[in-house]
């Protein structure tokens, strides 16, 4: 499963606190206009109110001014009689412009003005005019209370449209009260789940930031102290795993260039090894020839010596000479045969030939060993350098002499088949350690000879099977430790 | 040449051309006994008990420290003396600790090596 990224998640984290703050403030604010509305209709009443007083005080006027003209016919009481008269159509416009909004305080209104207007209409003008005329009976007419009946229903009219108004008021205020403790509870809780939400949010930014931040800390101290197998767990959110996959890929790479240095180390390591190994085994292997050719010199300078022993010193000296040149030769073709520029004729060579040579050349040799040879009657053909495969043949004979010191048979045999042919040289001697076995064919591979005395530069066999393997053929061998071993070589053979 | 009362001196070199060498240098007058290989010098040196032991270090078979340490062993100091000759320069502290008179590089001069014998064997002058 991938998971997010942290910037997703951050991000995400940030609307949703932007949206619950802006929840919060919009909560607070809609109750803030609630409160507002409320006292604007409560206001509002009040004027309605306002409005009904005055029209009552106006109707008080009317029925007083009534009354007292009446009573005494004094023309002064019609003045605020018609002065209300006259106020009465401005004041109901105000009133129901007022409650214009309230269908059934309108509906009250209107019944008002047609009660008041009745009231005029029927009795207070009629009256005055009786009053103008019959003065007693216009009293009478008072006394008769038709007018107090009148004005006690538009009282109760006033009554009941002030009443109205009051619950109308009330009822607001009240529902404002409730929404605004509702809006109040409701900003609490959302800015009390804000600070809740942020806490996490801080918590999580802290488990899923500063957590792994700490771990790639340490992991990089680990990883500077030298430990380069440290690695960091690879989940967490995106850019966290990427962070600690970046890092681990960064110690695998740090871990496996320290371990190609090492290998490489090693490797020099061991390169240095054989070089000294070379320079001992070149310094003490030129020694001895030289011993010989120098202290033979020396003689042959100093003393006096019959022609006899001038002829041998001479021939030791030459002898000693050649085994120098040679020495130097093999370790010239092994530098050369490393740089791939050992050149090799194509000729055509009867390997039979070869073998018989090289076996007259050693049998001469030593007294304590046989050479026997074995070879077909048909000739052996190959394609190559006849100088570098009697080199290979020579060396194989002279390691089995070298490696029998008690002496003993050597064979070598040469045969055919219908693609190789085949060399092999056997000997009795000391054999091969199967520990050592794989080291043959190694450069300046000694195995227990050095130790033994057996000399030897350990260069050999290691031409002989490059030479071998540049003709297209192969070398292998079979020891057993005390046993004495068996070389041999397979090479393509020639068309006739 | 009267081997009764010539001194014996035993070469101990694998290679048959330094021998030589070493005989016609050493010169006439001593009784020479060779061993080309560890094994043989100390079973010639037991049997002749020889004045001195000329010994190459890398001998086949046995190593010539070992040969050393054996016939040192066997061998008093006072009786037989051992020069240890060698190509192996930096053998030469561990061939003089394991008891040889002296040590001889190899290649050595013939005056050096008539020296030293001279000198082992309580000769003035060869």
């Amino acid at each position: 499963m991938k998971s997010r990224s942290l910037s997703t998640r951050m991000i995400a984290a940030s609307v949703v606190l932007a949206v619950l703050v802006a929840a919060g403030f919009g909560i607070l604010i809609h109750s803030v206009s609630t409160l507002d509305e409320a006292r604007d209709r409560e206001a509002h009443s009040k004027d309605v109110t306002v409005a009904t007083v005055v029209l009552e005080k106006l109707v008080l006027d009317l029925e007083n001014g009534l009354r007292g003209f009446v009573l005494s016919s004094n023309q002064r009481f019609l003045q605020p009689l018609n002065r209300a008269r006259a106020q009465l159509p401005g004041r109901f416009r105000d009133l129901e412009r007022l409650v214009s909004t309230n269908p059934v305080q309108t509906r009250r209104a209107r019944s008002l003005r047609t009660k008041i207007n009745e009231y005029i209409r029927d009795y207070s003008v009629p009256l005055v005019d009786i009053a103008q005329d019959q003065p007693a009976a216009a009293r009478t007419a008072i006394a008769e209370g038709e007018g107090k009946i009148r004005t006690d229903t538009i009282r109760e009219s006033f009554a009941e449209l002030l009443s109205a108004e009051n619950a109308v008021a009330a009822a607001s205020a009240a529902s404002a009260r409730r929404q605004s403790q509702r809006a109040i509870i409701l900003a609490i809780s959302t800015l009390v789940a804000c600070a809740l939400l942020i806490v996490l949010f801080g918590l999580y930014l802290a488990r899923s930031i500063a957590k792994p931040v700490r771990a790639t800390a340490t992991a990089a101290s680990q990883l500077a102290a030298g430990d380069l197998s440290v690695r960091l767990a690879e989940d967490g959110p995106g850019e966290v795993s990427e962070l600690s996959k970046a890092f681990n890929a960064m110690a695998a790479e740090l871990e496996r260039s320290r371990k190609d240095l090492e290998t490489q180390n090693a490797r020099l390591r061991e390169s240095e090894r054989r070089k000294s190994e070379l320079v001992t085994i070149v310094s003490h292997e030129l020694r001895t020839p030289l011993a010989s050719v120098l202290g033979f010199t020396s003689l042959l300078l100093s003393r006096e010596l019959d022609q006899g022993d001038q002829r041998r010193y001479l021939e030791i000296i030459d002898l000693q000479g050649r085994r120098l040149s040679a020495l130097l030769n093999d370790f010239l073709d092994v530098e050369h045969l490393e740089e791939g520029r050992l050149e090799f004729a194509r000729q055509l060579i009867d390997m039979g030939t070869v073998v018989d040579e090289q076996a007259q050349l050693f049998s001469g040799q030593s007294t304590r060993h046989t050479v026997d040879v074995e070879l077909p009657e048909k000739p052996l053909p190959v394609r190559g350098d006849p100088n570098r495969l009697a080199q290979v043949v020579g060396n194989l004979l002279s390691n089995a002499i070298k490696y029998s010191p008690e002496g003993g048979i050597v064979k070598i045999v040469g045969e055919r088949d219908e693609q190789f042919v085949r060399v092999s040289v056997r000997d009795e001697g000391l054999g091969i350690r199967e520990d050592l076995q794989k080291g043959v064919f190694r450069k300046f591979f000694r195995g227990d000879a050095g130790a033994s005395g057996i000399p030897g530069s350990g260069l050999g066999l290691t031409i002989s099977r490059s030479v071998v393997e540049a003709h297209g053929g192969r070398m292998s061998f079979k020891s057993a430790a005390g046993k004495g071993s068996v070389f041999s070589l397979e090479l393509p053979l020639a068309p006739d | 040449m009267q081997t009764g009362t010539a001194k014996k001196i035993l070469i101990c070199e694998d290679d048959e051309n330094l021998r030589q060498l070493i005989r016609v240098v050493i010169g006439d007058g001593y009784f020479f006994v060779e061993a080309d290989d560890g094994a043989a010098a100390i079973e010639l040196a037991r049997e002749h008990r020889p004045d001195l032991i000329i010994l190459d270090l890398m001998l086949p078979r046995l190593s010539g420290l070992e040969v050393l340490d054996r016939l040192r062993h066997e061998l008093p100091p006072g009786d037989t003396h051992i020069v240890v000759m060698s190509a192996w320069t930096h053998a030469e502290n561990a061939a003089l600790s394991a008891g040889a008179d002296r040590f001889v590089p190899k290649p050595f001069e013939a005056e050096e090596l008539t020296a030293i014998v001279a000198e082992v064997l309580g000769e003035a002058a060869a």
